[in-house]
């Protein structure tokens, strides 16, 4: 067996190296900075930012082969060194390298969801790094708990490209959970440094104000600052768990009647001008209504690309523009060369696509089909994507309507057309 | 360089039959069998392995002896042109045909009985390939799947009764899967828009590999699910937890 | 013959073609994927971070002022004003959002035809050295009201504190999905209201949405203190009880200045004098008890014409 094993890796191997003869020497894998915020901004269009962010990001983080944590962030360091590096498994066959074994290729290195196979999703994989989770038991600003992601990780996510881990040893699947949370918290970190270098350095009168925490003790301190807050928002999503009442739950006995009734005032909430449901997921519940929308990391980009769009007929308006000066001159060539690094970012980019409403006659839920999961969809929404909640408005009575209402759709003879009706199988018998 | 072509293909067949031999015990050869039906289907296997294993011995022989008698850096005289023997053509197209048609009605009936003649047994579990993972549909109390109590499963994990007839069935969500069953010997292409069925007994209560056979996508590795047999009460009280599970309104919160 | 040879010259350039393709499938593109870390520079970092103190405490900004001013300003348009087109109505609520067919106006530029002043402009303190209690947050509920599909406030500030009172003035259902740290997304039912508290403070408006109704947008800028203004439709503000005696930085924003943060840049030379910075900030120092007024233009080019 492990002769067998030896030479089929040798053999991929050699079909590897085949394949890659064409490439330049191979780097090993290292994090990358989010392009699109870092040539949004003014300030770190300039690459001695980017650099400086990453050499910061690096400290606090370390690299995909070396993670390291900072003992505020609670993460366990252990857990992530069997998540991190090339994957591998010891004599005693412990498996280690488990994000690159089973993750990287959709999620990518750095967890923008940008990993070789995600162009060919749809939806696109998620992209960690804004730390916006949509399938979760918290309130739509908070972070998910460790059992949330626990929890995709073993179900999967139906109606998407993401597969379930269920079959992995428990101990793997947490150390994933652990290593998409310090994944999470170096992208939020990110962000937190480019907001912050765009607000407060940049040059003024000729002087570059560095990102350097190693010289400028004030910011080591605010770099510590940004990582409490961010690990303050995990630590908090326990708290911030919708968890319904139990005297308002319908109960597991109900009768056919009181099912049918319920579903009845759920249809009426729907179609209703209180909970508007159906303005988005249509009069048909199919998913037709308002489409027209993004999810957050697909506004992200297009809000992007609108940007250069929308500064490049600027800059051709100032070129158009009466009695330039020099430095008018001056000013629009700086812009046109700001503007490449952002058009060479935006060809990465994958094609932007709308928010489409679930169509809910398909039975398909992708947060989980448990009557808790959609009561808390319904209840808060979803983050990062263009569906509100409607908790504080109606009562829980009504959302266990909504719920029963939902959970009842594709099981309607509307929903399933090959079905034949009671009274033909009668006719039949 | 002496007969070195000669001996290299030599090799071919060498190679062939040790695999075969030796693959028992590098743990590479036919999984074990937990249905009722799969000695039918090795015998089948080792019947045709047999006979098409003897045939490729000694075609590697002949072969080898023709390489061996006939090579140039040996053989001085000038080569004769030959146009070949009718009767030699007519011989070894005769034989195979008689020979595969000979295993064409041999297996008819253990094909039947794996694709044609469906047991009468309710659908105990609808499975859909989607790209990429196995999702799992019980019909619940009822017994009828699309139903309100159904219980669906995304956890590649399918829960099934030993000891009886199941039947499967099987459609895709998306594209080609094939849903694989090596411990039972049965294997089933899923095409998008049909629904295939499978049925089988087990035999023995465990967990075994579920794979996809059909490369459907990047992610047609990832395609691995379990299938666990166990007796029919647990089997029932299996369904009841999931069902439960589906079910869940509250939660206990942590505080 | 002739022509055979050009193809299989042709031949040859899609074999090569097909090997080039080939050969390269396995390699990464290499385009604009920033820099990479240096380790050695990080390792010092990560040194300098977990040595704790930081390098000793950091001071607090002296405070060198005393007694509080009034600042007060206009910014007039200089140039044709722009002609705001009307919003992008679809959908199904057109008698709502577009009654008797008339659509309202956009409001990414809004300016007084008579006297050229610019509305929606958001004028605040960066940091406040001091803050008067008159200027202290309040902790009342204000109401963020929509109609005819229209947030009726565009930009509208608060306090972290304060609550707001999402109200739905329309016949048909809106949601209000408010980006960032006082993340937010709720439907509001005709006629109803939503109470949301604001809690944390925001450097730079951010954008509110209807996700029902995609042309709907607003900008909610949350403070920790009264020391904010949104220009009013003659392009007026007025910021009282300012810290007078020492240098205090006042953030300008409007949505439609060019770049992604919103910074109104002015290089006239008044601004250069209140040391306009390229981040759309200046600075100015007030005479305690006295009411400093800034007469702005504001070029086209600031808003990137």
């Amino acid at each position: 067996m492990a002769n067998l094993n030896r030479s089929i890796v040798r053999l991929t191997a050699l079909g590897g190296l085949l394949f890659s003869l064409g490439c330049g020497s191979s780097e090993p894998p290292a994090f990358r900075l989010n392009m699109v915020a870092m040539t949004s901004g003014e300030v770190t269009v300039a690459e001695d930012y980017q650099q400086e962010i990453a050499n910061v990001l690096d400290g606090v983080f370390g690299t995909p082969d070396h993670p390291r944590v900072i003992s505020e962030t609670g993460l366990d360091q252990s857990l992530l060194d069997m998540a991190a590096g090339p994957a591998w498994s010891d004599d005693a066959g412990a498996n280690y390298g488990l994000y690159r074994k089973h993750c990287v290729h959709c999620h990518g290195i750095s967890g923008d969801g940008r990993g070789p196979t995600a162009r060919f999703l749809n939806p696109y994989p998620r992209d960690y790094r804004p730390a916006v989770f949509k399938f979760k038991s918290t309130v739509n600003a908070a972070q998910p708990t460790d059992d949330d992601l626990h929890r995709v990780l073993i179900n999967g996510v139906p109606g998407t490209s993401m597969p379930s881990f269920a079959l992995l040893p428990s101990g793997e699947v947490e150390s994933l959970v652990e290593y998409v949370k310090y994944l999470s918290m170096r992208g939020q970190l990110e962000t937190a440094l480019t907001n912050f270098t765009n607000d407060e350095l940049g040059v003024d009168d000729g002087e570059r104000f560095a990102l350097d925490p190693l010289n400028d003790p004030e910011q080591g301190e605010i770099i510590k600052e940004m990582l409490a807050e961010i690990v303050e928002g995990w630590d908090a999503a326990g708290d911030q768990v919708i968890a319904p009442a139990e005297e308002t739950a319908p109960l597991d006995d109900r009768s056919p009647q009181e099912i049918a009734q319920s579903v009845e005032a759920g249809r009426k909430l729907f179609y209703g001008k209180q909970a508007n449901c159906y303005t988005c997921h249509g009069p048909t519940g199919l998913g037709d209504g308002q489409q027209d929308d993004y999810h957050v990391w697909n506004k992200a980009n297009k809000l992007f690309m609108d940007e250069i769009a929308n500064e490049e007929l600027r800059i051709q308006e100032g070129w158009e523009g009466d009695d330039l000066t020099k430095e008018d001159k001056d000013d629009l060539r700086a812009r046109e060369e700001a503007l490449v690094a952002r058009r060479e970012v935006a060809s990465t980019l994958y094609p932007v696509r709308n928010a489409i409403p679930r169509n809910l006659r398909q039975g398909v839920y992708r947060g989980g089909r448990r009557p808790i999961d959609v009561f808390r969809k319904i209840h808060t929404g979803i983050a990062g994507s263009p569906m509100p909640g409607i908790g504080t408005t109606l009562s829980e009575e009504q959302l266990w309507n909504i719920v029963d209402y939902v959970l009842s759709l594709p099981y309607e003879a509307a929903s399933q057309p090959q079905r034949a009706l009671a009274e033909n199988i009668a006719e039949i018998n | 360089m002496n007969r070195f072509w000669s001996l290299l293909f030599l090799l071919v067949p060498i190679f062939g039959v040790a695999t075969f031999v030796l693959a028992g015990q590098y743990n590479i050869w036919l999984p074990r069998d937990v249905s009722t039906h799969g000695s039918t289907i090795d015998g089948l296997f080792m019947f045709i392995l047999y006979l098409t294993g003897a045939v490729f011995i000694v075609t590697e022989l002949v072969l080898f002896y023709f390489m061996w008698k006939y090579d140039g850096g040996k053989n001085k005289e000038k080569v004769q042109y030959s146009h070949g023997s009718h009767t030699l053509e007519v011989v070894w197209t005769i034989i195979p045909a008689v020979t595969l048609l000979f295993i064409a009605i041999y297996q008819m009936d253990a094909w039947a009985s794996a694709k044609m003649r469906a047991p009468d047994v309710p659908i105990i579990c609808e499975v859909t390939g989607r790209q990429f993972n196995w999702d799992f549909r019980y019909p619940g109390p009822d017994g009828e799947l699309y139903t309100v109590d159904d219980i669906v499963r995304t956890d590649g994990k399918l829960y099934l009764p030993v000891d009886e007839e199941i039947l499967l069935r099987i459609t895709s969500a998306d594209v080609l899967h094939s849903f694989f069953l090596p411990n039972l010997r049965m294997k089933q292409d899923v095409i998008p828009g049909m629904q295939q069925s499978m049925w089988f007994k087990a035999t023995e209560t465990g967990g075994f590999d579920i794979v996809c056979a059909e490369l459907c996508g990047w992610g047609h590795y990832k395609m691995k699910g379990r299938v666990y047999f166990m007796p029919r009460p647990e089997f029932e009280a299996k369904l009841d937890e999931m069902a439960r599970e589906q079910n869940t309104r509250l939660v206990a919160t942590a505080e | 013959m002739l022509r055979s040879k050009p193809k299989h010259a042709f031949g040859a350039v899609h074999a090569a073609a097909c090997a080039a393709l080939l050969l390269t499938a396995g390699c990464q593109q290499s385009v604009s994927l920033g820099p990479v870390a240096d380790e050695v520079a990080a390792t010092k970092i990560r040194e300098a971070l977990l040595s704790g103190d930081g390098g000793g405490e950091v001071q607090a900004a002296e405070s060198g002022g005393t007694g509080w001013a009034t600042l007060k300003g206009r910014f007039v348009y200089e140039g044709t004003p722009p002609v705001m087109p009307a919003y992008d109505v679809k959908g199904g609520d057109m008698q709502v959002c577009s009654p008797g067919g008339v659509t309202p106006k956009q409001e990414t530029l809004v300016v007084d035809p008579e006297t050229g002043g610019i509305a929606n402009i958001a004028v605040y303190v960066r940091k406040a050295p001091r803050v008067h209690e008159s200027a202290q947050a309040l902790t009342d509920s204000v109401l963020f009201d929509q109609k005819e599909c229209v947030f009726l406030s565009h930009v509208f500030a608060i306090n972290v504190g304060q609550t707001m009172a999402i109200k739905n003035s329309d016949p048909v259902g809106h949601n209000t999905n408010i980006e960032g740290k006082n993340a937010f997304n709720q439907t509001v039912p005709a006629g109803g209201t939503v109470e949301w508290p604001i809690t944390k403070e925001e450097a730079l408006p951010k954008a509110v949405r209807c996700s029902i109704h995609p042309w709907m947008l607003s900008y909610l800028l949350p403070r920790k203190d009264r020391y904010f203004a949104v220009t009013n439709e003659k392009g007026e503000f007025e910021i009282a009880y300012l810290p007078a005696g020492e240098d205090v930085e006042l953030q300008v924003w409007h949505e439609s200045a060019p770049g992604n943060s919103g910074a109104v840049v002015l290089k006239s030379p008044e601004a250069k004098e209140l040391s306009w910075s390229s981040k759309g900030r200046f600075t100015v120092r007030l005479d305690p008890d006295s009411t400093k007024n800034l007469d702005l233009a504001v070029p086209s080019s600031a808003f990137g014409g």
